[in-house]
């Protein structure tokens, strides 16, 4: 039975049991643990620090925007955005009135 | 009960020979976990409707009615957005109706982990000594004395450079552009005292019982549908506690300020977190009740289409709409028949899938994609990656391509927005652009994922009519609303619902109640819980070797990659086009 992100009534499938050992397991646990603690703690900042990256990372954490957001009504900036854009499509200044 | 999938062949029948059994029952609308998802979705919503509705700021309408008013003045006065443009443009923006009492309750009992930037345990828990030392810290990294000191500098400025371009009669090219520049000046250091004034702002907090109370009123919600369809409410609820508890975790990872910077969202760590389980200890049996995937993204999605709102499309005009709902079919049709005919990729749904998340907006296209056809789980789990990986790396090297061959604003914003996935992400490549750039991005992106509901339901339709049967096969009208994933149904009503609801107010109305009150203050906070406990959902049920199978060739990549450089040249020609060729009268006021 195929293992569907949309199905009714289906019997899920999960991950066969290991045959390892729980001590493996608990080992294997243990190590995933501290990879993604290496990753939050040391290896993130680290990829944020370097030269072609820091730029970019200093401005988001200064603009306090969510890069990770996954829908526009997510990210506050576009709120503002909405707001401006109509008002700039619906009231635009006058452009042709000048002399140089 | 026959289990089979609609348009499969039921067990120990032929496998030439599809049977229609297909039958609408009664019973489906309180047994089946679609029509769970429209109701449960609908409650929320209509609970919505009914606490902010009337729940807008005092004098809603006559506030909106003076902006309106003043923009219209401000416009025929000056042939440049004044200082009295800009401030009643931001008045609009102050209406919200989530600034209400009970929608900083809501906000409160709702809210997911704070972001913490060394110390995991400020994302639950900060007192009056902690946060006095954080807020010391946060006001002096980005100085906010000195930023705030600016602001009315910038003004006082900005106002003299309007009065001289004024005294003129605004017909002096040169003491206009002057005012010009002194106003962006102002609303660069407004904006930057404002966010300042946020990234410093610390307050105590105790977020524990809050995350508590909301996991037994989650699992009471879903409870309820589990109940009524026949499975045990006692196992769901046990097991929905570590799946809370998964998803507050993966919240938590996402909340880290690094974390944020660069882009890796909850629905990374969510599914991480998950696979990690599965694929060590194994996912706990009392658990597996509540690893329910399905009914958890039907759910999010019925609430997803409330956020989609037609009248969006509109906002940029006509060039708007050629790059983002134009273009992007385009290049999700031919990415799919390049997976087809060329690559040959085995699976059609992991292949819309990925086609769908790469053409449109990354995540939340691929979650109502992969819902619309049923795609499997390590499908989905693939797309999602491959969207995640390419959307950090086109984050930061775009800008950078984009300064560094001397490309405009506009055209660099709107092929940002059209071409990187996520939508975060385009935000923060827009504004690191520019205004401007932050401005058109934006804006593209939003008229995108407009096109989420279209692209969900299409998909649906296309599979149940022409791919979940025999070549050849003829089916009927009934065999396709048998088939028909029925919460598409709910997703696309949630967004006429609203989007109609939304036309009948006036915008600033329409802003306020629907999309900071409705959307923003209940919509958008339970579907992004959901979708999360979904990603923990897809984790504990996904095995790394079958997620291996998937990638077996690397077709998956080929066709991410192929497919984007196609989405990148053809966006960017249509930019052009659009933006500088057809029209520039639009790009001129932007």
């Amino acid at each position: 039975m195929e293992n569907t992100v949309c199905k009714s009534e289906n019997r899920k499938k999960f991950p066969s049991s290991p045959t390892v050992g729980i001590e493996t397991r608990l080992i294997r646990l243990f190590l995933s643990i501290l990879l993604v603690l290496a990753f939050i703690f040391f290896i993130g900042p680290w990829i944020a620090q370097a030269p072609f990256v820091k730029p970019l990372t200093t401005f988001i954490d200064e603009r306090n925007i969510d890069a990770g957001a996954l829908f526009y009504t997510e990210v506050e900036e576009f709120s503002d955005v909405d707001v401006y854009m109509r008002n700039t499509m619906n009231h635009a200044p006058q452009v042709h009135q000048t002399k140089p | 009960m026959d289990q089979t999938r609609p348009g499969q062949t039921p067990k120990g029948k032929s496998e030439e020979v599809i049977t229609d059994a297909g039958k609408s029952r009664l019973s489906d609308l309180w047994k089946t976990e679609d029509y769970w998802a429209i109701w449960l979705g609908f409650l929320l919503l209509i609970a919505g409707v009914i606490i902010y509705l009337p729940r807008g700021p005092e004098n809603l309408k006559k506030k909106s009615e003076k902006a309106e008013a003043v923009l219209a003045k401000e416009k025929e006065r000056a042939p440049f957005k004044t200082i009295a443009w800009l401030e009643a443009n931001d008045s609009i923006g102050k209406l919200k109706a989530t600034d209400s009492d009970v929608g900083k309750r809501i906000k409160k009992f709702t809210g997911k982990p704070h972001s913490w930037r060394k110390n995991p345990l400020h994302a639950f828990y900060m007192n009056e000594e902690m946060a006095t030392a954080e807020k010391k810290w946060a006001t002096a990294k980005y100085e906010l004395d000195k930023k705030n000191k600016a602001v009315p500098v910038a003004l006082a400025k900005a106002e003299a450079a309007e009065a001289a371009a004024e005294a003129a009669g605004f017909k002096d090219e040169k003491l206009n552009k002057e005012a010009s520049t002194a106003i962006a000046a102002w609303r660069d250091a407004k904006v930057k005292a404002s966010t300042a004034k946020k990234k410093a702002k610390y307050k105590p907090f105790l977020q524990l019982p809050y995350l508590i109370g909301l996991m037994a009123a989650m699992a009471a919600f879903f409870g309820i549908g589990t109940w009524v369809m026949g499975r045990s409410i006692l196992k769901f609820m046990l097991g929905f506690v570590f799946v809370f508890m998964l998803a507050v975790l993966a919240c938590t990872a996402a909340s880290q300020t690094t974390m944020q910077n660069l882009g890796i969202g909850y629905a990374a760590w969510a599914i991480l977190f998950g696979l990690i389980i599965s694929n060590t200890i194994g996912t706990p049996k009392w658990v597996k009740a509540a690893v329910q995937t399905e009914y958890f993204i039907k759910t999010g999605l019925v609430l997803l289409g409330a956020e989609i709102l037609f009248g969006k499309i509109l906002e940029i005009g006509i060039p708007g709409i050629f790059v983002a709902w134009v273009v992007t079919p385009i290049v999700l049709v031919t990415t799919y028949i390049f997976g087809q005919k060329v690559l040959k990729i085995g699976s059609k749904t992991l292949n819309i899938t990925i086609s769908a998340d790469m053409s449109v907006c990354g995540v939340s296209a691929a979650i109502a994609t992969a819902a619309a056809c049923r795609a499997k789980k390590e499908e989905l789990t693939l797309a999602v990656g491959l969207s995640l990986v390419f959307t950090s790396v086109m984050m930061i090297a775009m800008p950078a391509i984009i300064k560094a061959v001397g490309m405009t604003e506009v055209l660099g914003g709107a092929w940002m927005g059209g071409t990187i996935d996520a939508t975060g992400a385009v935000a923060a490549a827009g504004a690191f652009l520019g205004d401007k750039a932050l401005n058109v991005a934006a804006t593209i992106k939003m008229i995108q994922n407009v096109l989420i509901g279209v692209i969900a339901f299409c998909v649906a339709l296309y599979w149940c009519a022409k791919v979940d049967c025999v070549e050849g096969q003829r089916v009927t009208a009934m065999e396709i609303w048998y088939r028909f994933p029925k919460f598409v149904i709910g997703f696309i009503l949630a967004s006429i619902v609203f989007s109609l609801l939304a036309g009948c107010m006036s915008y600033g109305e329409s802003f306020c109640l629907i999309d900071h009150g409705v959307i923003r203050g209940m919509s958008k906070i339970f579907r992004g819980w959901f979708f999360c406990l979904a990603f923990v959902s897809i984790g504990l049920a996904t095995n790394f070797r079958e997620l291996k199978e998937h990638f077996k060739g690397g077709k998956p990549l080929i066709l991410y990659v192929c497919g984007q450089s196609f989405n990148l040249i053809l966006t960017l020609t249509m930019a052009y086009i659009m933006f500088y060729l057809i029209f520039p009268h639009i790009t001129e006021n932007i």
